[in-house]
C-alpha cells in the first residue's frame, strides 16, 4: 500500500458517477499528475482525498490510516487550490502561521518555521504584505508555502498553474517539482495540460467520464497508450482502424496492409493502429522500411523545428500525419505534391484495442 | 468615421457623462447645501437675500429640549435597531446563500419586502399589531422605546440582508476550504476567516442601518409618546409652529453626524467598495 492509497472510490451525483470505481497508490516521494479532459473526474477524486466532497463507496488511505470518513481538518493534507485561496485579511505570514497556529504550536516554532517555509519559496522579505500587493506567481508561492509549512502527509495541487501567463507557468511548475523532490513529499496534482503533466510527474494518471483509462510513466504512456483515448489525448497520433489478418499482418479499413506487432490480438479481431507522426519516415530512404508505400505529399506546415506534413499513400489513398525535424541546411525541404515515400518499422507501429 | 470624427465622438461622449454626473450631483446636494446655509441666516424666519448670517440659531436649537431628547430617543433606537437588524440579517443571510436548503429565495424576498411597502402603511399595521398584543399578553408596544426598535429593526433587516448576501455570494469558498485544509474546525473557520471576510459587507450593512433608522418619520410617527419622540418627529412638530432657522441648524447637526460617521468609517472599509 502505498502513503497515500485509493480503493475502487466512487462518487456518484444521481445517476451520474463523476468518479468511477478509480483505486490509485502514490508511493512517498511520488508525484503523481492526474491528467484528462474538464468534466472527467480528476477535480473530483482530489477533492475527495481532501476531504471536500464525500465519497459514495470505497476508501481513501493516507500513510495506512483509514480517513474515508474524516472531515477535511483532520486529514493532515496540504492543498494548493486553483484561485490560491488566500486569506485576504492576514499577511502573508499569518496565511502561512495559519495551519501550525491551528495545530497549537508554540509561538517560537511558528516563527521559524513560517521564515523557513518562505524562504524556501523566495519570499522571505513579504511577510508583511497582505496578499493583494503581491503578483499572480507570488501568491502561488505563498499558497504553496502555506501548505507546505504543516509537513502535509500528502500535497494536494488544484491546477496550481493554469491562473499564471505561460511564462510563469513552466518556471513555477519546475519550482513545484524541485520543491517536491526536495522534501521528499508524496504528491498528487491536478492538471488538464498534458505538456505539464509529462515535464512534471514520476506517474501519470489519465481520466476520462470519471474512469481511470491508464497509469504509468510518462514514456509509458506515449509509446504504449492502452487505449484509442490516451492515445489521441496524448500528443498527436495517426490512428487507423482495422483488423488483423493473420499473425504480424494488419489491414486497414482502407485496405493498407501493414507489419506490426499483433501478439495481443487473435485473427481476425478489430484493432487500431496508433502510428506517432515523428516515428515515419518521409523521402526514398523510406523505401527500405519494414512498411513502406509510395506516396504524394498533400500539405506542409513550417512549424520551426518541424514540419508537418499531410502524405497520401498512391495505394488506398490512406492519409498521414508526419512530423520532419528541420535540420540546418536542409537541402530536401519537402513540397506540396511531390511523389515521395512513406515509411516506417514494425516497432512503430502500435496495436491498441478500440475503446 | 474617419479618425478625427472617432476622436470627436469620444469627446462628446466623455462631455455627455461628465454633464449629466454634475447634473446629479447638483440635484442631490443642493437640498443639503440650502439647509446649512440657512441655519446661518439671521431672521426669524426663513426669507431670501439673507439681511445677515448669525450663529445664534444653533444655539437656540440646542437650548429646545425636544430637539435634544428626540436625539437621544433616535440614537437609542436606532443603536437597537441596528444591532438587532444587523445580527438578525447576517444570520439569515448566512442561511440564505449557504445553506443550500429550498425556498431561501422566497425567504430572502420576504425578509427585503419591507423596502417595497410604503413606510407609512408599515406604520399603520405596525401600530394595530402592537395593539392586538397589548389586548392579548398585556405587552404594550405602542409607546416605548422597544416598540420603537422592533419597528425599525423591520427596516434595518432588509437592508443588512441586501448587503451581507451581495458580500457572501463574492466569497471564494476555497478560502474556507483552504482553512478547514489547514486543520481548522467548522467553527474556527467561521470565526476566523468567514466572519473576517464578511467584514466590510457587515459594517456597511450597520452604517446603513443606523442611518436609515436615524431619519426614519413614517413608521416612528405612530409609535411615539409625548415627551419621547425622535428627532425626524420633533422637527415636524416643530415645523408646525415656527419655520425659523433652528430646524435648520438641528438638521445641520444631523447631516454632519452622518457624513463624519461616513468619513470615519470609509477610512476602515472603503465605501465604494461594498456599496
Amino acid at each position: 500500500m502505498g502513503t497515500l492509497s485509493v480503493r475502487n472510490l466512487t462518487k456518484r451525483y444521481g445517476a451520474m458517477a463523476a468518479v468511477d470505481n478509480v483505486s490509485l497508490d502514490v508511493e512517498g516521494s511520488e508525484l503523481v499528475a492526474l491528467l484528462g479532459p474538464s468534466g472527467c473526474g480528476k477535480t473530483t477524486l482530489l477533492r475527495m482525498i481532501a476531504g471536500f466532497i464525500a465519497a459514495s463507496e470505497g476508501e481513501i488511505f493516507i500513510g495506512g490510516r483509514d480517513v474515508t470518513y474524516l472531515p477535511p481538518h483532520k486529514r493532515d493534507t496540504g492543498m494548493v487550490f486553483q484561485s490560491y485561496a488566500l486569506f485576504p485579511h492576514l499577511t502573508v505570514f499569518e496565511n502561512v502561521a495559519f495551519g501550525l497556529e491551528m495545530r497549537g504550536a508554540p509561538k517560537d516554532e511558528i516563527r521559524t518555521r513560517v521564515g523557513d517555509a518562505l524562504k524556501l519559496v523566495r519570499l522571505d522579505s513579504y511577510g508583511e504584505r497582505y496578499p493583494r500587493q503581491l503578483s499572480g506567481g507570488q501568491q502561488q508561492r505563498v499558497a504553496i508555502a502555506r501548505a507546505l509549512v504543516i509537513r502535509p502527509d500528502v500535497f494536494l495541487l488544484d491546477e496550481p498553474l493554469s491562473n499564471l501567463d505561460a511564462k510563469l507557468r513552466q518556471s513555477v511548475g519546475l519550482e513545484i517539482r524541485s520543491l517536491q523532490k526536495m522534501l521528499g513529499l508524496t504528491t498528487v496534482f491536478v492538471t488538464h495540460d498534458q505538456n505539464e503533466a509529462l515535464a512534471l510527474a514520476d506517474r501519470l494518471v489519465v481520466m476520462d467520464q470519471g474512469i481511470v483509462r491508464q497509469i504509468g510513466s510518462a514514456d509509458e504512456l506515449y509509446l504504449r497508450p492502452s487505449c484509442v483515448f490516451v492515445a489521441s489525448f496524448l500528443g498527436q497520433a495517426n490512428l487507423i482502424r482495422g483488423h488483423v489478418q493473420a499473425p504480424s499482418l494488419f489491414r486497414t479499413n482502407d485496405g493498407l496492409a501493414i507489419k506490426c506487432d499483433t501478439s495481443q490480438f487473435g485473427s481476425g479481431s478489430p484493432a487500431v493502429l496508433c502510428l506517432r507522426p515523428e516515428h515515419i519516415e518521409v523521402g526514398t530512404d523510406a523505401a527500405a522500411l519494414d512498411n513502406s508505400f509510395a506516396a504524394s505529399v498533400q500539405a506542409a506546415t513550417y512549424l520551426g523545428a518541424s514540419t508537418d506534413l499531410t502524405v497520401r499513400t498512391d495505394e488506398n489513398s490512406t492519409d498521414l500525419l508526419v512530423q520532419v525535424p528541420n535540420k540546418i541546411a536542409s537541402s530536401a525541404t519537402v513540397k506540396t505534391g511531390e511523389k515521395t515515400f512513406v515509411g516506417w518499422s514494425t516497432q512503430a507501429a502500435l496495436l491498441i484495442r478500440e475503446d | 468615421m474617419t479618425r478625427e470624427a472617432l476622436i470627436d465622438s469620444g469627446r462628446i461622449a466623455r462631455f455627455l457623462l461628465a454633464a449629466v454626473i454634475v447634473f446629479v450631483f447638483i440635484t442631490l446636494l443642493t437640498p443639503v447645501v440650502l439647509v446649512v446655509w440657512a441655519s446661518f441666516f439671521d431672521s426669524s424666519f426663513l426669507s431670501f437675500p439673507p439681511p445677515g448670517y448669525t450663529l445664534k440659531w444653533f444655539a437656540q436649537a440646542a437650548e429646545h429640549g425636544a430637539f435634544l431628547r428626540g436625539f437621544e430617543t433616535s440614537a437609542k433606537v436606532a443603536f437597537g435597531a441596528t444591532c438587532l437588524g444587523v445580527f438578525l440579517g447576517t444570520a439569515a443571510s448566512l442561511a440564505i446563500v449557504r445553506s443550500g436548503l429550498p425556498g431561501m429565495k422566497l425567504i430572502q424576498g420576504m425578509l427585503l419586502s419591507p423596502m417595497i411597502v410604503p413606510n407609512i402603511v408599515i406604520g399603520i399595521a405596525l401600530y394595530v399589531f402592537f395593539i392586538r398584543i397589548a389586548d392579548g399578553i398585556g405587552i404594550d408596544l405602542t409607546n416605548g422605546l422597544w416598540g420603537l426598535i422592533l419597528a425599525h429593526t423591520l427596516l434595518t433587516i432588509p437592508w443588512t440582508v441586501r448587503l451581507v448576501c451581495a458580500n457572501l455570494v463574492g466569497l471564494n469558498r476555497s478560502i474556507e476550504e483552504a482553512a478547514a485544509n489547514l486543520g481548522a474546525s467548522p467553527l474556527r473557520v467561521f470565526t476566523r476567516v468567514t466572519l473576517p471576510m464578511m467584514r466590510s459587507g457587515v459594517i456597511a450593512a450597520a452604517l446603513f442601518s443606523f442611518i436609515i433608522s436615524f431619519e426614519n418619520l413614517e413608521v416612528s410617527l405612530l409609535l411615539v409618546q409625548p415627551g419621547s419622540t425622535t428627532f425626524p418627529i420633533a422637527v415636524l412638530q416643530y415645523l408646525e409652529f415656527k419655520m425659523d432657522p433652528a430646524v435648520a441648524a438641528a438638521t445641520t447637526v444631523q447631516v454632519l453626524i452622518v457624513a463624519s460617521a461616513l468619513l470615519i468609517s470609509d477610512r476602515y472599509v472603503k465605501l465604494s467598495r461594498v456599496v
